[in-house]
C-alpha cells in the first residue's frame, strides 16, 4: 500500500532536539529537521543546527541553553517550521514565548509532590515524637 | 559617606543595589584615599579625563619608550624563530630603528581605563506559577552570528520562575564558553587569585599577570579593575615601578595613583633614578586631573621649577620624598665650601651624603673632651686624646684652596712605627 502522508506536517520543516553525546552524558542540539515524514530524526538528517542544551547542570547548578535567535526567526517566520514540544518549552522559557502549558503542569506537579514529601516527613516526626512522649509518660 | 541599603530578593543570595553612594562615583577612586572625601571627586569623569588629550599626552610621556631593553627584549614564544643578520649603511641602520620605534609604540597603546559595569541585574518576567519547574537555573546565551560579546543577550531563568538578566560575571563567562579563544577558559585561572598572584607579584611577573587579564577581561569587566587596583595597590607597595615602566600598563597605573592622590612614593623613585622630567610631568598631570589642587604650578615652567613649587607648597611629603630633594640640590649645584676633591671631577652621591653629614657635625675640637661631646659619661672615665691636631689645618691653610692630605709612603710608615716604639721604650 502507498506511504500515507500527513497533510498537516507535508513540507514542514521540524525544530527539535537531537540526542548527541555519549554513554551516561546525554547533550542535545536545537536542530532544523526535514519533512517528519521523510524519516525518523537522525543525525544525518539534520538541515540546520540552531542551538544547544545541556541537561546536566554544571557546577553552578546552571543548565547551559545556547539559541540562534536570528536564524530561529527565520525558519518559524518564514518557512513556517513545526516546533517539537521541548523546543517550544525552551523558548518560552527563555522569553522569548509564552511558557508552555506542560511546564506549568510539571511545576504544580513537582511543588505537589514536594508538599506531600514535606508532610510524610512532619509525620513520621510527629509519630517518632508521640512514641517518646508515650515511652517517657509510661 | 552614605551607606547603600541593599535588598536581599529571594534569589540564591544575589544582591540587588538599589542605591548608590552619592559621593563615590568612580570605582578608580578608593574609598581609602584622600581624595574621597572631597567634593571634587564625586565630579570628577574618570574615562572622559583619561581619554583628554593632555592627559594622554602626560601618560605617553611617563610611560617612557625603552625598545631594545623591554619592549624588544627576549621573549618566550611557543614557536622557534631565527635571528637575522643583516649588512647595512648608518642609514639604513637608523631606518630600521626608526620601524622599530614606530612598532614600539604602537605596541604601547594605553589599556583603556572604564568604569566597571553595574553588578546588578534587571528582571524580565515574574512567574511565581513556574516555580518548582526545575531544581536548575537555565542560562539562555543568543548566539545569532552578527553579535559581539558585548551585544549578546544572555537571560537567565531561576527556579522560582523569575527571568532576568545577567550579571557581567555571568554574561562574560557565557561569552567564554560559547565563543572559545585560546587560553581563555571558562572558568578565570588560579593566577588572578591569592595565593597565585602572591607568588606571580613575587617572581616579578606584573606584566604577565596584566597582560593575561587584558586578554582574558573586557576593559570595563568589575572584576578586571578590581584586579587591576590590587596589582597597582602592591606594585606601589614593593616599590617596583620599573617593572611596568615602558609597558601598556603604565598609563592606567599613573593614572591610578594621581586619581588616589598617591605620588609621593613614584614621586620618590624618580627622584632616585633622577629623572626630573617625570617628576614634573607626574605632578602637571595631577593639576589636569584636580584644578582645583592645593598646589600652584603653572604648565609652562621649566620642570626644577615645577618640582621646587611642589615641594615647597608641600611640606608635609617631604619627609616622604628624600630622594627627590637630594636630586633637586644636586640638580641646582649647590656645592660646599669644604668639599672633598674628586679626581674626576664629579661629586657622586657618597661623597655627598657625606659631605651633608659632615657639615652638620655636632663633634668639634671645644666638646670632644666634654660630657656634651660624643663620648659623654665615659669622657669622665678616660682621658681622651687628640691624635690628629685639626687647629693646624683650620688656620694654615687659606681660604679656596682645596685642603691637603699627609699619605706617608711605605718607608715612612715604617720609620714612624720605628719612632713610636722608640717613644714606648
Amino acid at each position: 500500500m502507498r506511504q500515507l502522508v500527513n497533510p498537516k506536517t507535508f513540507g514542514k520543516p521540524s525544530i527539535g532536539l537531537a540526542l548527541m553525546g555519549c554513554t551516561n552524558r546525554p547533550f542535545y542540539h536545537i536542530c532544523v529537521f526535514p519533512d517528519r515524514s521523510l524519516g525518523r530524526r537522525h543525525e544525518g538528517n539534520i538541515v540546520e543546527q540552531l542551538g544547544t542544551f545541556d541537561p546536566l547542570p554544571n557546577v553552578r547548578n546552571e543548565k547551559l541553553v545556547s539559541m540562534n535567535i536570528g536564524r530561529l526567526k527565520y525558519w518559524i517566520g518564514v518557512r513556517e517550521a513545526h516546533i517539537s514540544v521541548p523546543v517550544l518549552e525552551l523558548l518560552g522559557l527563555s522569553g522569548l514565548f509564552p511558557v508552555h502549558p506542560k511546564t506549568y503542569i510539571r511545576a504544580r506537579d513537582a511543588r505537589q509532590s514536594l508538599a506531600e514529601q514535606v508532610a510524610a516527613l512532619k509525620t513520621i516526626g510527629n509519630e517518632g515524637e508521640a512514641e517518646k512522649d508515650s515511652e517517657t509518660t509510661s | 559617606m552614605l551607606s547603600v541599603p541593599m535588598t536581599l530578593s529571594r534569589l540564591g543570595g544575589q544582591v540587588h543595589r538599589q542605591f548608590v553612594a552619592a559621593r563615590l562615583k568612580s570605582a578608580w577612586i578608593k574609598a581609602t584615599s584622600t581624595r574621597s572625601d572631597s567634593a571634587a571627586s564625586s565630579n570628577v569623569d574618570v574615562e572622559e579625563l583619561f581619554i583628554d588629550p593632555r592627559v594622554q599626552a602626560l601618560l605617553t610621556k611617563l610611560t617612557g619608550l625603552d625598545v631594545e631593553g623591554k619592549i624588544f627584549t627576549e621573549r618566550l614564544v611557543d614557536h622557534a624563530e631565527r635571528s637575522h643578520f643583516a649588512l647595512m649603511t648608518d642609514s639604513m641602520l637608523e631606518n630600521a630603528r626608526a620601524a622599530m620605534r614606530e612598532r614600539a609604540t604602537r605596541l604601547l597603546q594605553f589599556v583603556p581605563v572604564k568604569e566597571p559595569r553595574e553588578e546588578t541585574f534587571s528582571i524580565l518576567a515574574k512567574d511565581p506559577q513556574l516555580e518548582g519547574f526545575d531544581s536548575c537555573k537555565y542560562v539562555f546565551t543568543d548566539i545569532t552570528f552578527d553579535a559581539t560579546n558585548q551585544d549578546r543577550t544572555v537571560v537567565i531563568r531561576e527556579p522560582d520562575g523569575t527571568l532576568r538578566t545577567a550579571l557581567p560575571e555571568e554574561h562574560d563567562r557565557m561569552n567564554r564558553v560559547y565563543y572559545e579563544q585560546p587560553n581563555r577558559p571558562p572558568v578565570a585561572p588560579a593566577v588572578f587569585k591569592d595565593p597565585a598572584l602572591k607568588d606571580a607579584l613575587d617572581a616579578d611577573r606584573h606584566e604577565f599577570v596584566l597582560d593575561f587579564a587584558c586578554w582574558f577581561y573586557e576593559p570595563d569587566d568589575p572584576e578586571f579593575v578590581r584586579l587591576s587596583h590590587i596589582v597597582f595597590d602592591r606594585t606601589v607597595a614593593a616599590g617596583k615601578f620599573d617593572i611596568l615602566y615602558s609597558t601598556r600598563h603604565f598609563g592606567a597605573f599613573a593614572f591610578y595613583l594621581v586619581l588616589n592622590d598617591n605620588i609621593p612614593p613614584l614621586l620618590n623613585h624618580y627622584g632616585s633614578t633622577g629623572r626630573l622630567s617625570d617628576a614634573a610631568n607626574l605632578i602637571r598631570l595631577q593639576k589636569i586631573v584636580y584644578p582645583n589642587w592645593r598646589t600652584v604650578i603653572g604648565f609652562s615652567d621649566t620642570d626644577k621649577k615645577i618640582v621646587r613649587d611642589f615641594l615647597s607648597q608641600n611640606k608635609r611629603l617631604r619627609d616622604k620624598l628624600p630622594a627627590l630633594v637630594d636630586l633637586l640640590d644636586q640638580s641646582s649645584g649647590v656645592k660646599p665650601k669644604a668639599a672633598k676633591y674628586q679626581p674626576d671631577g664629579s661629586m657622586n652621591k657618597a661623597t655627598e651624603a657625606s659631605r651633608l653629614a659632615k657639615a652638620r657635625a655636632t663633634v668639634n675640637r671645644e666638646n670632644l673632651r666634654t660630657t656634651e661631646g660624643p663620648l659623654g659619661e665615659l669622657s669622665e672615665e678616660y682621658p681622651v686624646k687628640f691624635a690628629r691636631d685639626d687647629k693646624q689645618n683650620t688656620t694654615e691653610r687659606p681660604a679656596g684652596r682645596r685642603p691637603t692630605q699627609k699619605t706617608s709612603t711605605y718607608k715612612e710608615r715604617l720609620a714612624e712605627i720605628d719612632n713610636e716604639k722608640n717613644k714606648k721604650d
